[in-house]
């Protein structure tokens, strides 16, 4: 008697510390975004971003051009950049989350069925000879839709063999997708190499990743499918706790190891190759996020799932502010986030003191 | 009683030399696989020559024969001896040194999406480059200046030393240290992106170029160190891989078998780092060779590693060594690297194996 109630107070004062870790972590992630608003390549000042937006929002005209900038810079600019950050951050940081336990492997991230590969030979083909998957698109549209398109097949690729063999291991189905992405990979260097050197640049500056083609007109779209993340992460967390602790067990309790993967993989590179045609390939996020969730909560996936979320979140719009004050042309926000990110996780990761996996 | 025990006995023993049998005999295949590759390597080419009077030619200048300059003689022994052999015999040392090291990362990490180049070898290596190249001393006379395969080879220990200094912090746990080398590897990435934004185009094109992992540009003069250091590095794995069996036990397990698991992780580590540096300074980042030659390998043998060592090496040798052959094939002046070729050519092979397999390896 006295055991379990031992037990129920460990919980329950286990429960507490992921909730203070997690309202800790969302005053930060609030105040980033406060702060992040004025925080541009032009000098608004704090209070001043904020007048505007005030002003905006009662529908006070803009009477000079000064001011019509001001507002410009701050709602369509900031705003809509930052509303994508944290919308971009969870899509990563939470389908990494799910990746990792559903192949079993530390080293997944939301890209390791091969969603940037494919992202990047969609890409590829369109900027070199101009090809679009959807007729008619063209700009920044076709570049879009080719990418997301192109994003998807490994990922069916990998349901396929799944669907055809009766056993597959997770890593044997990881294993297909790199395969596959490997031949993306190197499609994309042909056209890359036979491109002019103009057009292979702007493939380069594709593959960087940035926040910055997020506007008023696609980032509803972002929000969107980061609440259904969100909401799915939520829901499967159970069962990737089950899945964690093995397949055997998992079938047990009457879960479909089997389709409940292909499931996960269909539905995270599906919201992942979304984000990717907005804002090309960012790393890092996906890998690092959930392994930091997991060092400050503890392998619970539903307490994984929304820490690194939030985690993601904060990583992905404080890099992004970081790297507009830093130059003028603003780093690619996965270079800064990388940059910044690598110490700290490595600070960590010789901080804990046992391992998670 | 006792016959029956020496039945018993003798058919374990029966059993045993079927079961290592059937690896040598792989291992003997893929051996003559080596052969034949480079016996083609050396014949095909631009200039049309059989494969009989390539081996003339070789035996020709073992013995001392000179020729004078300008005559066909001339032209012959100069192509093979001055251009194919040496890229020949590097594709070798460079196939051989991947999968060997791939082979050994991946059963020492005890994860398979593990390849030479997940401890940030490649990734330290491309940052040595770009140093260069921005500096302006990447590329001399056409070919790659001596400072930046220096270059390339310091970078790319770079984070071997910061994986020795982490793991005596990181209780060795191996999803730890792999994504300590996966840390690192994004670090050196963002460095050099932060880099090349600098640049032109056109020095932009040189770094991909070498990032996709070409043999064109190999000399006899790249030869020296990847040999002998593939070699050394090779034969110690050869020895090191009845521990690396060991391994495929818990950590716990091989520690009660008296295994020093942490200092075998490290060993490993430096000896793939080392060897992988002094191939990737040369001749780029050739990918995919050391990821699928271990797996394809551990396919058809099983996974014991005293075979699948040395049996890599040879299927990573002889794949690199097909696959250079067909890109000089598809384009005689290079404009088909063998980073791509190898992905062509691998991803199929390896997608069948994949879907073809029974059992389950990992």
């Amino acid at each position: 008697m006295s055991g379990s109630e031992q037990l129920k107070s460990d919980y329950h004062l286990l429960t507490h510390r992921c909730l203070l870790i997690m309202a800790f972590l969302s005053v930060i992630m609030v105040a980033i975004f406060i702060i992040g608003l004025s925080i541009s390549q032009y000098p608004i000042s704090f209070v001043e971003a904020y007048q505007v937006l005030i002003d905006h929002i009662m529908g006070i005209p803009t009477d000079t051009y000064d001011q019509w900038m001001k507002d410009e810079i701050v709602v369509d600019m900031n705003l809509p950049r930052i509303i994508g950050g944290i919308s971009v951050g969870v899509i990563l940081a939470v389908g990494g989350a799910i990746m990792q336990p559903v192949i079993k492997n530390p080293l997944a991230d939301p890209f390791t069925t091969g969603i940037s590969s494919g992202a990047l030979l969609g890409v590829s083909i369109y900027l070199a000879y101009g090809i679009s998957v959807i007729p008619l698109l063209n700009g920044d549209a076709a570049t879009m839709a080719n990418a997301f398109l192109f994003a998807l097949i490994p990922t069916l690729g990998i349901a396929t063999v799944t669907i055809i063999k009766k056993r597959i291991t997770p890593t044997m189905m990881i294993l297909t997708g790199i395969g596959i992405m490997y031949m993306f990979s190197a499609i994309s260097s042909l056209v890359r190499y036979s491109a002019d050197p103009d057009s292979a640049h702007a493939i380069f500056s594709w593959t960087l990743g940035t926040l910055g083609r997020i506007t008023w007109s696609n980032v509803s779209v972002l929000v969107v499918m980061a609440a259904i993340m969100l909401v799915f992460g939520f829901v499967v967390s159970k069962s990737l706790n089950a899945i964690t602790a093995g397949d055997e067990l998992s079938k047990s309790i009457g879960i479909n190891v089997k389709s409940f993967r292909v499931i996960c993989l269909i539905f995270v590179a599906f919201v992942t190759a979304m984000a990717v045609s907005f804002t090309g390939t960012i790393g890092f996020v996906g890998l690092v996020c959930p392994h930091i969730a997991r060092m400050i909560v503890g392998s619970n996936n539903r307490y994984v799932v929304p820490c690194s979320a939030l985690i993601g979140m904060i990583m992905l719009v404080g890099s992004d502010c970081i790297s507009k004050l830093v130059t003028v042309s603003g780093i690619p926000v996965g270079v800064t986030t990388a940059l910044i990110g690598s110490p700290i996780f490595i600070y960590l990761l010789m901080k804990q003191k046992n391992s998670t996996w | 009683m006792d016959e029956m025990r020496m039945t018993g006995e003798s058919g374990i023993k029966e059993a045993y030399r079927r079961y290592t049998h059937k690896k040598i005999i792989f291992v003997l295949c893929c051996l003559i696989l080596c052969f034949v590759a480079i016996g083609s390597s050396v014949t095909v080419g631009g200039r049309d020559l059989s494969i009989l009077q390539v081996y003339d030619v070789i035996y020709n200048h073992l013995i001392g024969m000179q020729f004078e300059s300008g005559t066909s003689e001339w032209l012959d022994d100069y192509i093979i001896w001055d251009v194919r052999l040496p890229r020949a015999l590097f594709a070798l040392v460079a196939g051989a040194g991947l999968a060997v090291s791939g082979a050994a990362m991946q059963s020492v990490m005890k994860n398979p999406l593990a390849d030479p180049y997940i401890t940030g070898i490649s990734s330290g290596a491309c940052f040595g480059v770009a140093v260069a190249a921005v500096m302006g001393i990447f590329v001399m006379d056409g070919t790659l200046s001596g400072v930046s395969v220096f270059d390339a080879f310091i970078f790319a220990l770079i984070p071997m030393l910061a994986m020795i200094f982490l793991s005596p912090t990181s209780k060795s746990s191996p999803a730890t240290l792999i994504l300590a080398g996966v840390a690192i590897s994004y670090l050196f990435n963002a460095l050099t992106t932060l880099l090349l934004s600098f640049t032109d185009s056109e020095t932009l094109a040189t770094i991909y170029t070498w990032q996709i992992g070409s043999l064109t540009d190999i000399t006899w003069g790249c030869l020296p160190l990847s040999l002998i250091i593939t070699l050394f590095g090779s034969v110690t794995m050869m020895f090191l891989s009845k521990k690396m069996n060991m391994l495929s036990m818990s950590d716990e397990e091989a520690k009660a078998l008296g295994l020093n698991v942490e200092n075998l992780r490290v060993v490993i580590m430096v000896l793939v780092s080392l060897i992988v540096a002094s191939i990737v300074a040369y001749a780029g980042v050739i990918g995919f060779v050391g990821l699928i030659s271990p797996h394809i390998v551990r396919m058809l043998i099983d996974s014991d590693n005293r075979f699948v060592v040395p049996a890599s090496a040879l299927f990573g040798a002889s794949l690199l060594l097909i696959c250079d052959v067909i890109s000089r094939m598809m384009s005689s002046v290079g404009s088909v690297p063998v980073g791509v070729v190898v992905s062509f050519v691998g991803a199929p092979i390896f997608l069948y194996m994949v879907i073809k397999q029974s059992k389950n390896m990992w």
